[in-house]
């Protein structure tokens, strides 16, 4: 069996209805979906040879299927430049956490300031359908989305970037380089192959998904899971 | 299918002699379309019609007719359908109302009425529908009384989740002068649904245009799968879009509520062609009638300079361009201009010229022109000086827009007097003003260039 389907049928066995932010990488990256460097850590020392690994500056964030906002339940350390601050912003999600936490995801620091949005919902009548849009705050306040039903070939993935009011954020502008399109097509035909070959998997949200450089990258992932 | 469009004897049952009597209307309209097959009645007072039996129940019926029409109530339908199973009848259409569109508790009638279908491997239309119109055999079956001398035969046909607004179609379709095939409305498609109407008119042959008019989608995948495969232009006006309207729906024909953005990708996956209006279902309808356009160059041609810049507009917010005409257009224009004020360029503004077989010599000389994939000419008249004319102009520009195979986008400006006559005049496709009808004519692009890619993927 895949990795993603025994990491989805642990959680079913678990009686959950969500991954955790590092199960859902790991289903994603099994899909061949580009996610973020990271490791789940439970000490001190596991911290310190994941900083070691991936290299400073690092994001930590408290690791649980209970947690979806971690950023309103401030357990979220962004930018984490060194040993010392490592070492405060683990103590610190750990005792926020009290015990509940699985542990705290070290990952690199992503650098892009373009955030976009790609997921995976179910209609009741056409089935699995992948979304694109504008990510991060601007996915509320835009709500400037577009989607395509499962299998989607090349051309859908293109058409989904060509139809957002924004696309142009996928260009070449203010010195940053243009998307990498062939990259983004593959990760939404990637996500729409998920619906259809994980029927347990209900919803997949990536958000954000930051391009670092021209390159799309999964920063977060809510994975949520049918009854 | 075939038997319910083409049955060879029918049976309409809730027929009686009472002037009140809806079952009635459906044997008269049987009577002025001129179906020519087996007719039998049945209601339970009995007595006898148009000279015909009324049986009192439908085994008292001569042999097996291929389909039942039901209008009765309800709570009658279950056993009738029943009778209709046990006689061997395969086909049916329950025009009847008072199931979910009406209560909720009509849920254990409605499953109970699939179950007896099943037994019997009965199919059957609606229930709650105004049902089916058939004009190549004169089979018109709603409840209302319709009239002959409003109808068409054509190519396009029609399945609406309403009968109200396949009633008001029929109408429409008669204001344009649009002829149609086959009509049929779904109602709270219990047993057959959109789809499997769909499938048949792909198959049809005396269908080139299918439209549909939807509150609810009964099964989406199915739906785009099909939708895929047809080389016909499909359609669809999708309403229920909101949570407001949504209550309405769920009165109406028990629809339910689905995310519009999803159902948007499905259709353009699809390649269905969405609307949002009646009248823009008819301009569809209209332009899908012409030659379809093989590109984005269209030659603007017009009386009014005003409305060629409105044109220009419509053209090039539609993604259609304007190249510069030709020198042969051009010399052909510059021969017949009076005062020499005609400025040469794409739009071209006909002013100051009034014989309109020069129009006819110019749009000729555009079509001919290789570059050019279609045409956009405007014309107005008033007084009835110019009526013949414009008549003759209108069967000039149709023969020329199919010897090219070039969509025309004819518009004119009439007056009260002759804005319908006009469209009686021909059965080429007249529009009152650009913008919309480009719209449709960016459609016919978009459906050309699919069905260009299904032969090469081929």
């Amino acid at each position: 069996m895949s990795k993603a389907k025994d990491i989805i049928e642990f959680a079913l066995k678990e009686g959950r209805k969500v991954l955790s932010e590092w199960e859902a990488k790991q289903v994603l990256a099994d899909y061949g979906i580009p996610v973020t460097r990271e490791f789940l850590v439970k000490d001190e020392k596991e911290l310190s040879s994941a900083a070691e690994g991936i290299g400073y500056p690092l994001v930590l964030k408290g690791c649980s299927p209970e947690v979806a906002h971690k950023t309103e339940q401030q357990l979220v350390w962004v930018d984490v430049r060194n040993e010392g601050e490592a070492v405060d912003a683990f103590q610190n999600i750990m005792n926020k956490m009290n015990g509940t936490a699985s542990g705290v995801l070290v990952q690199e620091l992503i650098k892009g300031r373009r955030e976009l949005v790609a997921g995976l919902t179910r209609d009741a009548q056409f089935g699995p359908c992948v979304m694109f849009g504008l990510g991060g705050i601007f996915t509320e306040i835009l709500d400037d989305v577009s989607f395509r039903l499962a299998p989607l070939n090349q051309g859908d993935a293109l058409e989904m970037m060509r139809e957002i009011r924004g696309r142009k954020i996928l260009d070449s502008v203010r010195g940053m380089e243009a998307a990498d399109r062939e990259a983004l097509a593959q990760l939404l035909i990637n996500l729409g192959r998920i619906g259809l070959e994980e029927p347990s998997v209900n919803e997949i949200d990536i958000n954000p998904l930051i391009l670092s450089g021209a390159k799309p990258v999964a920063v977060d992932a809510l994975i949520s899971l049918a009854d | 299918m075939d038997r319910i469009f083409y049955p060879k004897s029918i049976v309409v049952v809730g027929v009686s002699e009472s002037p009140k009597n809806l079952g009635r209307n459906i044997v008269e309209n049987l009577l002025r379309f001129g179906f020519q097959g087996e007719l039998n009645l049945v209601g339970k007072d009995g007595s006898e019609l148009h000279g015909k039996p009324i049986y009192r129940s439908i085994d008292d019926v001569p042999g097996v007719p291929d389909l039942a029409v039901l209008l009765i109530p309800a709570k009658a339908i279950l056993s009738c359908l029943e009778d209709c199973g046990r006689k061997g009848i395969q086909r049916a259409v329950v025009e009847s109302g008072g199931f979910s569109e009406y209560s909720d508790d009509a849920e254990n009638l409605e499953r109970d009425i699939r179950q007896v279908a099943a037994k019997y491997g009965l199919r059957f239309v609606g229930p709650n529908c105004i049902s089916v119109m058939n004009l190549d055999n004169g089979l018109v079956l709603p409840f209302v009384l319709m009239e002959p001398e409003i109808t068409r035969k054509g190519g396009v046909s029609l399945i609406s989740q309403s009968g109200g607004v396949l009633v008001n179609s029929v109408n429409l379709f008669s204001c344009e002068n649009l002829g149609f095939s086959k009509f049929v409305s779904i109602g709270n498609k219990l047993n057959l649904d959109e789809n499997d109407f769909l499938e048949y008119l792909d198959g049809d042959e005396n269908t080139r245009i299918i439209g549909m008019y939807l509150e609810s989608i009964s099964n989406g995948r199915r739906l785009v799968s099909l939708a895929q495969k047809i080389r016909k232009p499909v359609v669809v006006l999708k309403s229920n879009r909101f949570p407001a309207s949504n209550e309405v729906a769920k009165f109406h024909t028990a629809a339910l509520a689905q995310d519009d953005r999803v159902c948007n990708a499905a259709f353009k996956q699809a390649g269905i062609h969405r609307v949002d209006t009646l009248a823009d279902m008819i301009t569809y309808t209209k332009v899908f009638r012409m030659p379809l356009p093989q590109g984005p160059n269209l030659g603007v041609i017009g009386r009014s300079g005003g409305q060629n810049v409105i044109s220009a507009d419509a053209v090039t917010s539609r993604g259609f361009q304007m190249l510069p005409f030709s020198d042969a257009t051009l010399e052909s224009a510059r021969k017949r201009s009076r005062a020499g004020v005609i400025r040469m360029t794409n739009p071209l503004d006909l002013g100051d010229i009034f014989d309109l077989d020069f129009y006819v010599d110019v749009l000729e000389s555009v079509l001919r022109d290789s570059r050019m994939h279609g045409v956009l000419l405007q014309h107005g008249y008033g007084g009835p000086e110019e009526r013949e004319t414009t008549y003759k102009m209108i069967e000039s520009v149709k023969e020329l827009s199919f010897r090219y195979q070039k969509p025309v986008i004819l518009t004119i400006i009439t007056s009260r007097e002759d804005w319908f006559e006009l469209r009686n005049a021909s059965d080429f496709p007249v529009f009152p003003e650009a913008g919309p009808a480009l719209e449709a004519l960016a459609a016919a692009l978009r459906h050309y260039r699919r069905i260009e890619g299904m032969a090469r993927d081929n």
